[in-house]
């Protein structure tokens, strides 16, 4: 049943990837073929004959192309990469963004769109790099986050400055750190509810639940967690802390009496002693056990008691420690 | 009423949690509030933005009853998230946020039916409108600073008085589940910082919390960040801990990002964490030797024009107590094609090492969205086991995933999962989601 579980699920991974990889391959899509290289270097079209002063959409349209162009059967292979299916470029988005070429009409095109003379896909001029671009005016707009002056709404229509905080693909396991003290840049685009998704302790269903069809991004409990939870958390238990209070790992451990001892958990001489896991991992002890003395190991290590004193020889403490009232009252 | 009445009630709301929560009039108080805010809202010069989410999960699980393993149970959990929250109501840049969830029980043999639920998020936010100060009262994240962050009840200033200082200060109760506290276990924390924050900063923080009258934490950090724009980016905090005399450091974690270019991108990081310094100073357990340890990493990807991406990662750990290691290494090659990656088809290889045991995962999956609304992924998942886990060397999930976008901003969701894992928890789980967001201006 197992292998076969197994087989199936590996099948139907491999051949839906394939199915639809082949499918896209076979329906090619189309693509216009421009060469800004040749039409405004070598012939010497100014830009604003294709492209009308001051226009939002600046994406010429089929018709300007034929006032020079003959649009004839056999053709259409010249300026469409699949003349059998042609279709209409597709606009670039300045999605929430406020620019307009109007405004910025006595700025010289090269200075936005660089290489565009030398462009021989009309996709090597598609976007400017737009924060390397605007910041060579904007900068100073740019350092007192002033973002509303060029964008309309980052949090609705995110412009997305990926360079700049490389929302990249290890992003994951970095963004705690870059956002102490950033915060106040990350709160430009994402809302306190974005953080809450994964981050709120009081949540009871695990992010990779929620959002089971997030499959490529790397969420930290992915799959069968628990099974592997003690692996982890033993190699990097700051990472659980980050989130989980020690409260709640005795939650569930003392529910489902898991994670219980080893029969020789008492035998000095063997590896499982629990003097020697106590100072190897204090935090697993303290998941179930700090609860009060009585639950901890001053039931036994006092004075008196079968453990001896917890305390070395020479100990002077004035008793003023947080801890030393869990026995000293 | 008298003084010594008065009195009496302020103990009882401030009461422990172990006394007394909020009663249920105050719960509903506080819900209708921030529902009602938003109907006070009167005309000014930035458009007023209503939003929320609403998100119902029916999930359907067969799993093997603890008390008896040779039986099957079945339950049906079924989850209700709600967010609303608006922009610029009433006053301009004056923000309401709620989100809670509720979770009931219907068929749950094991334990029987019931009902929980809780407020994750309600605050009051203000800013003004040049956005050099803010304002927050409620429930909220403190995540700024080198501190570690920290769900409140409480208010949070932050200003920029000058274009590259930052202050800010905040300070609350510590929040437990369902709305209780208490009154005991609060914390409070100031941070001050030189942030040009376009080529870097450096900040100064001190956090504090206290639990029953005794110190339970307290440190002071220092926040950095050094950015050449576009392909270098170093940021880094050390924390700490200033109730030790020497003042030792608590942790510590730097990390160097060299964005060679939109192709090409790697990263180093060092961190030192001492996990007993992250338990309350109230508890026994911080007698106990420092267990620290120390971990360096590094992760690089790569992207090109074409289809392909990939990206890998390894960390090494080190520990100080007994001289062990472990180390993480994986590599996840993905394949994108189409308008917005419309097809992707991915691979995911692991391997850990903690210094008990270890796994190797290989994992496949896949996004497909075939027309526009419909969108279906397929994830498989493989984990073998150095060492058997409770008799097992094995375990793995695989899930399946329609959604399909029925209007805009609403979505249908069907998900299967079959686990088969050493615990024998669960084997099989299918979910229905249904998620609904909309956002309105209105002036």
């Amino acid at each position: 049943m197992e292998r076969r579980l197994y087989l199936i699920s590996v099948a139907i991974v491999v051949a839906g990837g394939l199915f639809f990889a082949c499918a896209h391959l076979l329906t090619r899509q189309d693509s216009i073929i421009f060469s800004h290289e040749k039409h405004a270097k070598e012939e010497g079209i100014g830009c604003e004959e294709c492209h009308e002063e001051g226009a939002q959409k600046a994406i010429p349209k089929e018709e300007k192309c034929l006032e020079c162009h003959e649009k004839a059967e056999g053709k259409c292979a010249q300026c469409h990469k699949n003349p059998k299916n042609p279709q209409t470029w597709q606009e670039a988005r300045l999605q929430g963004l406020r620019f307009s070429h109007e405004t910025h009409k006595e700025v010289e095109c090269q200075k936005c769109h660089k290489d565009v003379l030398g462009a021989k896909r009309p996709s090597d001029t598609e976007t400017p790099r737009m924060l390397e671009v605007c910041m060579s005016c904007h900068r100073k707009d740019f350092r007192s986050i002033d973002c509303k002056k060029c964008h309309e709404d980052m949090i609705e229509n995110p412009a997305r400055p990926t360079r700049l905080f490389s929302h990249d693909v290890d992003f994951e396991k970095r963004h705690g750190l870059l956002a102490k003290g950033d915060e106040r840049v990350c709160a430009h685009c994402h809302r306190e509810e974005f953080c809450g998704m994964c981050h709120s302790t009081l949540d009871v269903l695990p992010p990779d639940i929620r959002f089971g069809e997030k499959v490529e991004a790397g969420l930290i409990h992915r799959h069968d967690f628990i099974t592997r939870h003690s692996i982890e958390a033993r190699q990097d238990p700051n990472k659980c802390m980050e989130c989980h209070r020690v409260e709640q790992c005795s939650s569930c451990h003392q529910k489902r009496k898991a994670g219980g001892h080893e029969p020789d958990f008492m035998n000095p001489s063997s590896p499982n002693f629990h003097g020697r896991q106590a100072r190897a991992d204090i935090l697993a002890c303290a998941a179930c056990h700090d609860a009060g003395a009585q639950s901890n190991c001053v039931r036994c290590h006092r004075v008196g008691g079968a453990g001896g004193s917890p305390h070395p020889a020479g100990f002077k403490g004035d008793k003023s420690h947080g801890a030393c009232r869990a026995c000293h009252q | 009423m008298s003084r010594g009445q008065v009195l009496a009630r302020l103990k009882g709301l401030f009461s422990t949690r172990k006394e007394r929560g909020l009663n249920m009039r105050m719960k509903i108080a506080v819900v209708f509030f921030f529902l009602a805010c938003p109907v006070v809202s009167v005309a000014q010069d930035e458009p007023v933005r209503f939003y929320g989410s609403t998100t119902t999960i029916f999930r359907f699980l067969e799993v093997l009853d603890p008390n008896d393993p040779s039986s099957k149970v079945y339950q049906i959990p079924a989850y209700e998230y709600i967010t609303l929250g608006s922009d610029n109501v009433g006053v301009q840049g004056l923000s309401v946020f709620l989100r809670g969830f509720g979770k009931l029980e219907v068929i749950d043999p094991v334990e029987g039916a019931k009902f929980d639920g809780d407020v994750l998020f309600y605050n009051l936010g203000y800013r003004t409108k040049n956005g050099r100060f803010r304002a927050k009262v409620g429930r909220q994240f403190i995540y700024g600073g080198a501190g570690n962050n920290v769900l409140l009840d409480g208010v949070m200033v932050q200003g920029r008085p000058w274009t590259d200082i930052d202050l800010s200060a905040y300070g609350g109760f510590v929040t437990w589940p369902s709305l209780e506290f208490r009154s005991s276990n609060y914390a409070f924390g100031a941070r001050a910082a030189y942030d040009r924050w376009d080529y870097g900063r450096i900040g100064v923080s001190l956090g504090l919390e206290r639990d029953g009258g005794d110190i339970a934490r307290a440190n002071i950090g220092l926040d950095f960040a050094y950015r050449q724009f576009r392909w270098l980016d170093l940021s880094g905090y050390v924390l700490f801990d200033t109730l030790d005399r020497l003042m030792p450091v608590q942790e510590t974690k730097v990390a160097v990002a060299y964005i060679a270019d939109r192709y090409f991108r790697f990263a180093l990081d060092y961190g030192l964490f001492n996990p007993v310094g992250r338990l309350p100073k109230t508890s026994i357990f911080t007698v106990f030797t420092n267990s620290r340890y120390h971990a360096v990493g590094g992760e690089a990807s790569v992207r090109g024009d074409g289809p392909l991406s990939v990206s890998c990662f390894g960390r090494y750990f080190r520990y100080d107590e007994n001289g062990e290691n472990g180390y993480q290494i994986g590599i996840k090659p993905v394949l994108s094609f189409g308008y917005r990656q419309k097809y992707m088809v991915g691979l995911d290889v692991q391997r850990v090492r903690g210094y008990e045991n270890a796994y190797t995962l290989v994992r496949g999956f896949s996004s497909l969205r075939p027309w526009k609304k419909l969108e279906l992924t397929l994830d498989y998942a493989d984990y073998l086991y150095d060492e058997k886990v409770q008799g097992y060397d094995r375990s793995h999930v695989a899930g399946f995933t329609l959604g399909y976008q029925v209007v805009k901003g609403g979505r249908i969701q069907g998900d299967v999962v079959v686990t088969v894992n050493p615990e024998f928890r669960q084997q099989v789980a299918g979910l229905v989601k249904f998620v609904y967001e909309f956002s309105t201006l209105s002036r």
